[in-house]
């Protein structure tokens, strides 16, 4: 079993930076510790060096910038979902933070613990794809910034290097009239993993309607359906018969596991159902484009 | 590591290994007992304390990142007074059997009324979510939460 060497509590960003570029020391980050925690008490390893995340105040921020809005790393969910910045412009963000787990893990759980611990169910994760979000990278030796869409490699796999750690998730502002929404399917309205967890956000530019669909627990990745997007871009109006062709294509382009919470044939059903049912949704709800 | 905490108002000073976990500390070394550990995986709330004022499962909580915060454990509840309105409205309506859930269940409940002084039967259920109770029955917790709600509303007056 791992082992906890030591827990360092740095509060200022480059000290931080040093600390995760040390190559001697095996250090894990931790800000809420819902995940982490688990892990290292059942998964063996080496002696590690807890590197608290959470004293930096700038990581802890929201900022409305220019063209976006950037959400620090150790943002709890409970903030983001008590956010009015969040609420009027993201409401499908807070609508995947809070279905997360219950309210006492809210109070702890990080959007960048949720998106860094890179689990295929993970809640904000389709949101934040269907959203256009963007995960800024930092280490001692510079920045970069990488969509989220490619973002993860796998199971708890991201591609984020040895002495870099995720700064914030920045997002572009939506366009005038964009709507989107989050559905997490599971057996218990709290509590419980994704069996699916669809997100779709559907807006009008200059050349006809446009969608982006985020997928979570039917691949080893959250992932976004863009064979589903293609066939709604450049469309004039979203209908029923245009919602089931994306769906279908949906459907057909994941490949998910059978596991405890269900079967591959059910999740790929579950899609179908949950994206036909949100692009009606939104598609009653999206607004024109207005020239800026 | 030595280590020093704020638990229910008072300063602790104590010693605990790097990867002592809260519940465990506020347990074992500050006997601390009221607090209980069911699941040790943050699925049950047996272990809710106040951390800052928010309520958090006390067993993924590292003791070392809990310094500089104030934790209230259900020790800390009861005033000079006597029991706190969530505590009597448990006793009032027998909701505790084996009562091991019982302190998560107050601490949470105490947490919700702060936050919502009025709330709904879904607003107590919602709150309540992330604290298992496999006895009493959800029925009797959640009216001795309705009633807290109301004696705390007529002390304000
Ligand atoms: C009972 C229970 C129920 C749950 N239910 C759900 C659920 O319904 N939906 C859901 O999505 N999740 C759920 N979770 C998982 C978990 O709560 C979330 O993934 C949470 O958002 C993780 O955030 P954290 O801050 O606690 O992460 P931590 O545990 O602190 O970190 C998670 C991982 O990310 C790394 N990390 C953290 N921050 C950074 C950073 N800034 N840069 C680089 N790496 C970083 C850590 O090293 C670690 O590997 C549940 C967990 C529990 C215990
Ligand atoms: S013991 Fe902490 S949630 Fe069950
Ligand atoms: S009273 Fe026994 S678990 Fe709730």
């Amino acid at each position: 079993m791992a082992s906890i060497k030591e827990v360092v509590r740095p509060t200022d960003l480059q000290d931080l930076l040093s600390i995760i570029a040390d190559r001697e020391v095996e250090s894990r980050l931790v800000a809420g510790g819902t995940d982490l925690l688990l892990k290292y008490r059942t998964q063996p390893g080496p002696e590690i060096s807890i590197v608290d995340i959470t004293g930096i105040t700038e990581l802890g921020e929201i900022i409305e910038e220019s063209d976006g809005l950037r959400i620090g790393a150790a943002v709890r969910l409970v903030d983001i979902i008590a956010s009015d910045v969040v609420a009027e412009r993201f409401p499908v963000l807070a609508e995947g933070a809070v279905v997360v787990a219950g309210p006492q893990i809210r109070n702890m759980a990080t959007v960048g613990g949720n998106v860094c611990n890179a689990s295929p169910s993970a809640d904000t994760i389709p949101p934040l794809l269907v959203l256009r979000a963007e995960a800024q990278i930092v280490s001692a030796s510079g920045r970069r910034s990488v969509p989220l869409d490619r973002f993860f490699l796998g199971p708890g796999k991201t591609i984020l290097d040895r002495g870099e750690m995720l700064e914030a998730l920045w997002i572009p502002w939506p366009t005038t009239g964009a709507v989107a929404s989050y559905t997490k399917l599971s057996p218990r309205r709290a509590m419980d993993l994704a069996v699916v967890g669809v997100a779709v956000a559907l807006w009008n530019n200059s050349g006809g309607l446009d969608a982006r669909i985020g997928l979570g627990a039917v691949a080893p990745t959250p992932i976004r359906a863009m064979a589903a997007e293609e066939v709604i871009k450049g469309s004039v109006k979203m209908d029923s018969s245009l919602a089931t062709e994306a769906a279908q294509m949906a459907a057909a382009g994941i490949s998910p596991i059978s596991d405890v919470r269900g079967g591959a044939d059910y999740r790929k059903k579950m899609v179908e159902r949950l994206v036909t049912r949100l692009l009606v949704d939104l598609g009653e709800r999206v607004g024109e484009q207005q020239e800026a | 590591m030595e280590i020093n905490l704020n638990v229910n108002g008072e300063i602790r000073d104590l010693v605990a290994e790097p990867d002592a976990l809260l519940i465990d500390t506020l347990r074992e070394t500050l006997g601390l007992t009221g607090s209980k550990k069911g699941c040790a995986t943050g699925d049950c709330g047996a272990c809710t304390v106040l951390l800052d004022g928010r309520p958090v499962t006390s067993c993924l909580v590292l003791t070392a990142t809990a310094q500089d915060k104030e934790i209230v454990t259900i020790e800390g509840l009861a005033g000079e007074s006597g029991l706190h309105p969530v505590q009597q409205g448990f006793v009032d309506f027998g909701a505790a059997q084996c009562g091991y859930c019982t302190p998560g269940m107050i601490m949470m409940s105490t947490a919700l009324l702060t936050e919502e002084a009025h709330p709904t039967e879904d607003q107590i259920r919602d709150g309540l979510s992330g604290n298992l109770c496999r006895c009493t029955g959800y029925g009797s917790i959640i009216s001795a939460v309705n009633t807290a709600a109301l004696m705390m509303a007529e002390d304000e007056q």
